[in-house]
């Protein structure tokens, strides 16, 4: 009886116990199933996390982890950016008190090639590497749990999708146990990209080219960039490149839907090295957007400043344009011209209302028109890659050393010494300077921007930055309101009668004012020859001097009407002409003489030459940097030079606080200040820049410059 | 002699702003290039049958897991379904080569159509990856929309997520259907190219 219980009882044991089984046979077989479902890649790779220890010693602190995929031939995983398709791997960890993990470190890509499609990825194997951080002291006996998930999709050139769960321990105790995966690791860990030191990098988009510029090359040979992030360079199987002993320089084609906000370049550059092995190095890099060609790029490059051209709208700068041109009326060299201009409109009051009306129109269309001449000209000059920004007319000696003349002409004429009306008119024949006429009121408008040039309003700065780095036909708008906002106040005068009613009566006065506004004029030209000094030295002042002479001869001649002498006046103001022509051709070979002498004056004070290059050294190492962009030619620049920056105040205060200042002048032509200038968005002197240290934001401070704003900049 | 220059200062006032309305760079805003291809019936069908009204084109290819993940949650069927409603014209576009993944037969594609219950207005083939290659589709699915006026207004991702996994769908932001909203209320499309994500179209060559 107790037999055959027994026995029932272990059959009824066996039952139950096989049911067990069976149910979890079953639960399993479906959980595979279900896991085969989703994991479908599994056959093609299998992915297994790693250590470099079995063991550490209880005052490891740090040491890697990785998660090892085998692959499959022709099969492959993907980089982050997986180039045309795909997808990279995900890894998700299960967070821990007592370690943190580094973010994923990703091994040099390889180039996948499918159809037309380019891939970024890996084949044969890879190693995910991730640093282990001990963020509190741990004890013999302690365990160290990784639990984790990938997701990956795998593809050869159908995909899959697979997952896998990840989980590894590492144990605490005496000392370290490596595992056998250890070497591995090590190797793995040496095949990361790695950082540049003594290189610099530049990325540089003109027009549907990215070049990216390594300086001096680094030693690789078949360079290859892969874009870290998506959507940045197309994914070429090739791409193109050029080394020489300045640089490395590689160029990328920009993708059709590259974006307006992207500021930097982010990738790889993997190439062989003299071993023939393979290594990468990291890039990141400001992208500058510029027309031309890089060289000699600033390190502060692409950062977006607050003052910038590009920030305002095309409305603001137009408004900009305007009032700029308004306020030119009012600088020294514009004012006694215009003013007088004004008062020949007052003489005419009793005159045809109707011809005052013509005569300020004529007078605002030669202004319009000449701005546009000047944007033209920009613009052609810019187009056979002339490097040039507003005031570029003044960085010429010849045209200074006209300008000096035609000032000095004007004083002349302004003091009485001559009559335009009734002197030149006998020379210049049926072109009659007539300046109560239609014509000549055109030619007055010509005249005024002339005269107006050496004078940059501070408003105009921007507004003209904005018209060069836009579209040229913006610019042209721009030049055009500048234009209209110069001759509003003529516009008003003709087309409004109540203005003209405001004005004073003419009368004897006028002839006194006349000659009051002569001074400024010869202040002018005294200005003006400082300048023609800097540039021209010695020598172009003194072919000035022999100028005036001629000048004050020409304007003597035209004294006696008779025949015969008018005959020999006809010649000898040909001979004069010839003999002004002459000497401006001579003073452009004064200018190099000049340059070499103004460099080394400079380098006698604190201020040192600007360049690029000296610039990044600086920062390197360690110390603030201040430029000064500047023109003898610019006079807000000059106030600003005496009045704040050149003060022993100020300049105690630059040496307080670790500054190395640079003054970039661009009284001549030097293109690396102009490319400087615009990699900050501006066209224009005065432009101060501060860089408070290496890869920070530069500065842009404004054009009239006080005391309080350079203490600000060490607040 | 006054009113003619008042003209003049105008017309230079006008002319530049109108150049400036014409400068756009890429192929998004530009006018999509016309083309014709055979559908499962043989018939031929081109973009320019649809003038006037909302084009939406999906790059297709069955067996790609990224193309599977929506439409097995149904997610591309009922997008489909709710803009057919609204008059928008959707087509499929598959430009697998012949022997590659995702080619089939007219006759196997229109079992899949089928069995996936998918909702577009046509199939279209593109053995030969011209049409692909055309409008620089790269993965399954890449999407395209082509507004009333025949210009490319779209061109990218699905949605936001790039995986395989349905469960990313819900929380994604679908591009297509945001595109699809802002042009059917007669807005300007705000986010009108992506990068696509996907399985690489299985181009012939």
């Amino acid at each position: 009886m107790l037999n055959k219980k027994a026995f029932f009882n272990v059959r009824l044991n066996l039952l139950i116990r096989r049911l067990v089984g069976y149910v979890l046979l079953g639960c399993a077989l479906s959980l595979l199933f279900v896991n085969f479902a989703r994991s479908q890649g599994e056959p093609f790779v299998s992915s297994k996390a790693v250590s470099q220890y079995l063991e550490i010693a209880s005052n490891r602190d740090t040491f890697y982890i990785a998660i090892h995929f085998r692959i499959q031939p022709d099969w492959h995983l993907y980089w982050e950016n997986p180039g045309d398709s795909g997808l990279a791997p995900v890894v998700n960890w299960g967070g821990s008190r007592i370690f943190a993990l580094s973010p994923l470190e990703w091994q040099l890509p390889e180039i996948i090639k499918v159809g037309p499609l380019v891939n970024y990825g890996y084949s044969k194997e890879l190693w995910l590497l991730y640093e282990v951080k001990l963020r509190q002291p741990v004890t013999k006996g302690d365990l160290l749990e990784f639990v984790g998930k990938v997701e990956y999709l795998v593809c050869k050139e159908d995909c899959l999708p697979g997952e896998a769960n990840l989980s590894l321990a590492v144990k605490v105790s005496d000392q370290d146990k490596i595992s056998s995966d250890y070497q591995f690791i090590q190797q793995a860990k040496d095949r990361l990209p790695s950082y540049f030191q003594e290189f610099e990098t530049r990325a540089n988009l003109v027009g549907d080219l990215i070049t990216i510029s390594i300086t001096p090359p680094v030693r690789l040979s078949d360079p290859y960039f892969f874009p870290r992030d998506q959507g940045l360079v197309q994914n070429l199987s090739e791409q193109q490149f050029s080394i020489d002993q300045n640089r490395l320089e590689l160029r990328l084609p920009k993708t059709l839907n590259f974006s307006e906000t992207i500021k930097n370049i982010n990738g790889l550059l993997v190439g062989f090295d003299h071993n023939k092995e393979r290594k990468g190095y990291v890039i990141s890099a400001p992208l500058m957007r510029s027309e031309v060609a890089s060289d000699n790029k600033l390190p502060f490059a692409a950062v977006e400043l607050s003052t910038s051209a590009n920030q305002y709208g095309a409305l603001t700068l137009l408004f900009f344009a305007f009032v700029g041109g308004l306020i030119l009326n009012l600088m020294p060299c514009v004012f006694p011209v215009l003013s007088i201009k004004v008062l020949s409109l007052v003489k005419s009051q009793g005159v045809d209302k109707q011809k005052i009306k013509a005569q300020s129109l004529a007078f605002s269309l030669g202004v319009i028109f000449s701005f546009m001449i000047v944007a033209l000209a920009l613009y052609v000059a810019r187009f056979f890659g002339a490097e040039v920004g507003w005031g570029f007319q003044l960085q010429s000696p010849r045209v200074i050393f006209v300008l000096a003349i035609l000032f000095f002409v004007l004083a002349l004429n302004f003091f009485g010494a001559f009559e335009i009306g009734q002197g030149l008119q006998n020379y210049f024949g049926k072109l009659r300077y007539d300046s109560q006429g239609i014509l000549g009121s055109f030619f007055s408008g010509l005249l005024a921007v002339v005269i107006a040039s050496p004078c940059s309003a501070p408003f105009m700065g921007v507004a003209l930055a904005g018209a060069i780095l836009s579209s040229p036909f913006f610019g042209i708008l721009i030049f055009c309101s500048l234009g209209i906002g110069m001759s509003l106040p003529y516009l008003l005068i003709g087309l409004v009668p109540q203005v003209a009613r405001f004005l004073p009566k003419p009368g004897a006065w006028v002839v006194t004012f006349k000659e009051f506004m002569a001074y400024p004029l010869l202040a002018t030209v005294l200005w003006l020859i400082t300048i023609l000094h800097k540039q021209s030295g010695f020598e172009g002042v003194f072919l000035l001097l022999i100028a005036f002479c001629v000048v004050i001869f020409v304007t003597r001649l035209s004294r006696d009407a008779k025949a015969f002498v008018n005959l020999i006046n006809h010649i000898l103001f040909l001979i004069a002409v010839l003999l002004l022509v002459f000497f401006t051709y001579l003073v452009g070979d004064f200018s190099f003489v000049a340059s070499i002498e103004s460099k080394i004056s400079n380098q006698e004070s604190l201020w040192r030459q600007f360049s690029a290059k000296s610039v990044s050294e600086e920062l390197a190492k360690g110390r603030s940097v201040f430029i000064d962009f500047t023109a003898q030619w610019c006079i807000t620049c000059q106030v600003n030079k005496r009045l704040i920056l050149r003060t022993d105040y100020i300049q105690e205060l630059f040496l307080k606080n670790n500054v190395t200042l640079f003054v970039a002048d661009w009284t001549g032509r030097d293109p690396e200040i102009t490319r400087a200038l615009e990699a900050v968005g501006r066209n224009s002197v005065p432009t101060y820049l501060f860089i408070k240290s290496q890869g920070e934001d530069p500065r842009l401070l404004p054009s009239i410059l006080t005391q309080g704003m350079i203490e600000e900049l060490f607040k | 002699m006054k009113k003619q220059l008042l003209t003049l200062l105008f017309s230079l006032l006008v002319w530049p702003l109108a150049v400036f309305a014409l400068d756009s760079k890429s192929a998004v805003g530009q006018p999509a290039p016309d083309f014709s291809a055979v559908d499962l019936d043989g018939k031929n069908v081109s973009l320019s049958d649809y003038k006037g009204k909302l084009v939406v084109l999906e790059w297709f290819n069955e067996g790609c897991p990224f193309v599977k993940k929506h439409y097995e949650s149904n997610n591309m069927q009922k997008l489909q379904e709710r803009y057919a409603t609204k008059g928008v014209v959707w087509l499929i576009i598959n430009s697998s080569g012949e022997g590659k993944e995702g080619y089939k037969t007219p006759a196997g594609h229109k079992q899949t159509w089928q069995n996936w219950g998918i909702k577009a207005t046509n199939f279209l083939l593109d053995t030969p990856g011209t049409i692909g290659k055309l409008y620089g589709a790269k993965t399954t699915p890449h999407m395209f929309i082509i507004n009333q006026q025949g210009v490319l207004v779209y061109a990218g991702a699905i949605d936001s997520k790039p995986s395989t996994a349905a469960k990313d769908i819900p929380g994604a932001t679908n591009y297509v259907s945001a595109a699809l909203d802002e042009l059917l209320s007669g807005k300007t499309v705000t986010v009108a190219s992506t990068n696509a994500y996907g399985c690489g179209v299985k181009y012939a060559s």
